[in-house]
């Protein structure tokens, strides 16, 4: 894959996030009201507009330079595509861990797009910010299959394959309504090592005839498998979660060839708040396999588990520690890049 | 030769049970009226298991957060970030052996024995079984404390020697007699002599049957090893036909000989009802070419707890239907 300049200049080390950022309490507080029967679906989707304002507000303050909608709509990854696709069923929650569940959906009859998913989301959130790009995330067709019964399709594959060209098409209609940067999620890519060719296809069937920026977002996983895909893979950007594991498993990142590096450089799973030089220090290591034209900075994974407080600081230290290293870049002429897809 | 069907391992927790642990972790509602919900959760679990003639289940492990929780903590250990849980959508805590295991009583027996006599079902002990994480699952997801243990092996066998024989001693005498050891690592680790020695050794101290449960594949070399293990204990191998859908002549051949086994037919990580049609065909393939069998077990292949609750709840009466 050739990458291509897409015309938009960012300044070097592109600070973004990756999608999800903690509901306001109030917004929590409408939702259980909503559910209770007690105010109607004009307010709520008026609280959620409001709460985009209000999350959009507070990256660009704490210095993000593409920010996304924090996904205030959405409750859950899997579960907020496949309730607007026909062909799901929900059948009850299930937990994920401790006491915490998702309405894990069932497929019961064949797939069909019926209208756009996520546009309206992206054209709300492009009116709410000053940023020149914004980032949408759109949950991948391998980790929907993964994460859902399969009850209709003769196997894992065929169904993954047909949620592919679903996924494509929100990404054109997305392309259409003027969207520059998107992000594929696919958290489960690499959970089933022998599922990876195929799984690899389907999702590189969600690019098809797309002419912007994708990057694709795997968190958790084993990087060491990815890697080996990176190539085959027809996105421009990998974003990726090192600050949990200890920014071990660099090495994998001499795979990337001419593609980016979405650096996560602060914990999303710990309260901790990173001090401004661990963020420098772990820039300072992915220098050492990526050109730092090739790397653009953000959390590891989304942000929402976090108080809301916690996640602003910790975007607040990512932000000045990339400041820092941007400075020390002006040195040696490098201050900005063009955006590339 | 008779054919039974058996529930084990972990249930869906209900959304009544999750309200009640989190409204009791919010200090809104005191023990006792959680104890209440663990207990009315458990009642309407077994008494749907009576219902449909299930020949033996497990508690549906309502008070665990997963297969190493709240074990752990009864052991002192620390327990580490959140695992996957093999391929799952589903993550457990990790234990961390960083200090010698201490285990003062046996909570889990007790705890389950307590909670079948508080709700009347105090004679209906022996048709439920305890469940343990296997030796081998335990250390294969644990972090382990190089410093301290010279070897992994070297843990298990203090579980076993520590938490192990101390609960089903106590569960024995009390009225149980099934004991699930829970070993999807099997499907993925070799099963060393050390391993199996370690089941001897649970076998010896527990009058009546440990059942080992495999699930997430099938892995031939390892059932085999079990099987011989099997022939001289009270040891019933309980094995997954669904992951990996391995051939049943495979399957058959490599539990030849054992009195009793079990077989996971049903799938519990898909919520599509099963064919009885297909799965009776299964299953007389197995009486015709298993003669010297006298029991085959016949259950789900993994936790149900994988499902919805409404469509466990649907599977078990699928099962009861299977064998009606």
């Amino acid at each position: 894959m050739v990458l291509r300049e897409l015309g938009v200049e960012l300044p070097i080390l592109p600070t973004t996030v990756i999608g999800s950022y903690p509901r306001p309490r109030w917004l929590r507080h409408i939702i259980r009201l909503y559910r209770a029967g007690r105010v109607d679906e004009k307010v709520l989707q008026e609280s959620f507009d409001d709460a985009v304002y209000a999350v959009v507000r507070e990256q660009e303050e704490a210095g993000v330079d593409i920010p996304s909608d924090g996904e205030m709509r959405r409750d859950e990854m899997v579960e907020y595509f496949a309730e607007r696709i026909k062909g799901f069923k929900f059948y009850g929650p299930v937990r994920v861990w401790g006491n915490n569940f998702f309405n894990k959906p069932a497929v019961v009859s064949k797939l069909e797009y019926e209208k756009p998913i996520v546009v309206n989301e992206y054209l709300f959130l492009r009116k709410v910010s000053t940023r020149k790009v914004v980032k949408v995330t759109i949950t991948g067709p391998y980790t929907i299959t993964d994460w859902s019964y399969n009850e209709y399709y003769s196997s894992k594959e065929e169904l993954a394959f047909e949620l592919a060209k679903i996924i494509n098409r929100e990404i054109i209609e997305l392309e259409k309504a003027g969207a520059l940067f998107i992000q594929v999620d696919e958290p489960a890519l690499t959970t089933h090592p022998d599922e990876m060719e195929w799984a690899v296809e389907a999702v590189n069937e969600v690019t098809r005839g797309v002419n912007i920026k994708l990057g694709l977002h795997v968190c958790y996983s084993n990087y060491e498998l990815l890697s080996k895909y990176f190539d085959k893979l027809n996105f421009s950007q990998f974003a990726l979660e090192f600050a949990n594991r200890g920014f071990r498993d660099l090495e994998v990142l001499k795979r990337l060839g001419d593609k980016e590096i979405g650096f996560g450089v602060v914990d999303v799973h710990s309260r901790r708040i990173e001090s401004v030089d661990e963020v420098v220090n772990a820039l300072n290591k992915v220098f050492k396999y990526v050109d730092p034209e090739r790397v653009y900075v953000n959390p590891d994974c989304g942000l929402k588990l976090l108080p809301r407080e916690i996640a602003r600081a910790k975007l607040e230290v990512m932000v000045r520690g990339v400041n820092i290293i941007r400075e020390q870049l002006k040195r040696r002429g490098l201050e900005k890049i063009v955006m590339r897809g | 030769m008779i054919l039974r069907p058996i529930i084990f391992g972990s249930m869906p927790r209900s959304r009544r049970l999750a309200r009640a642990i989190s409204r009791y972790q919010s200090n809104k509602i005191d023990l006792e009226a959680l104890e209440d919900t663990y207990r009315k959760d458990l009642r309407k679990f077994l008494e749907y298991v009576y219902t449909n003639n299930i020949h033996r289940s497990s508690d549906g492990m309502y008070r665990w957060d997963d297969l190493f929780n709240p074990l752990a903590t009864y052991m002192s250990l620390e327990v580490d970030g959140l695992r996957r849980f093999y391929d799952n959508n589903f993550f457990y805590r990790q234990p961390i052996f960083n200090k010698p295991i201490y285990y003062e009583e046996p909570k889990i027996s007790k705890t389950m024995i307590n909670d079948m006599r508080a709700i009347g079902l105090g004679d209906k002990l022996e048709r439920v079984s305890l469940t343990f994480p296997g030796p081998l699952t335990l250390i294969m997801n644990s972090l382990v404390d190089e410093g301290l243990y010279t070897s992994k092996i070297k843990v298990a066998e203090e579980y076993v020697d520590k938490v192990l024989i101390k609960e089903l001693t106590y569960a024995y005498r009390e009225g149980v007699r099934h004991v699930d050891l829970h070993e999807p690592e099997i499907v993925f680790s070799k099963l060393t002599p050390e391993i199996l020695d370690l089941y001897r050794r649970v076998a010896e101290n527990f009058g009546g049957n440990i059942w080992v449960i495999i699930y997430f594949g099938y892995n031939s070399e390892n059932i085999q090893l079990l099987r011989k293990l099997s022939e001289e204990k009270r040891i019933i191998p309980v094995v997954d036909l669904v992951t990996t859908k391995p051939p049943v002549e495979k399957v058959i051949g490599d539990l030849r000989g054992l009195r009793e086994y079990g077989i996971g037919l049903l799938n519990s990580r898909n919520t599509k009802m099963e064919n009885l049609r297909e799965l009776r065909s299964v299953i007389e393939r197995f009486e015709k070419e298993s003669r010297d069998t006298e029991y085959i077990y016949i259950t789900h292949n993994t936790n149900l707890e994988f499902l919805p609750e409404k469509i466990a709840f649907r599977k078990i009466k699928l099962l009861s239907r299977l064998l009606s």
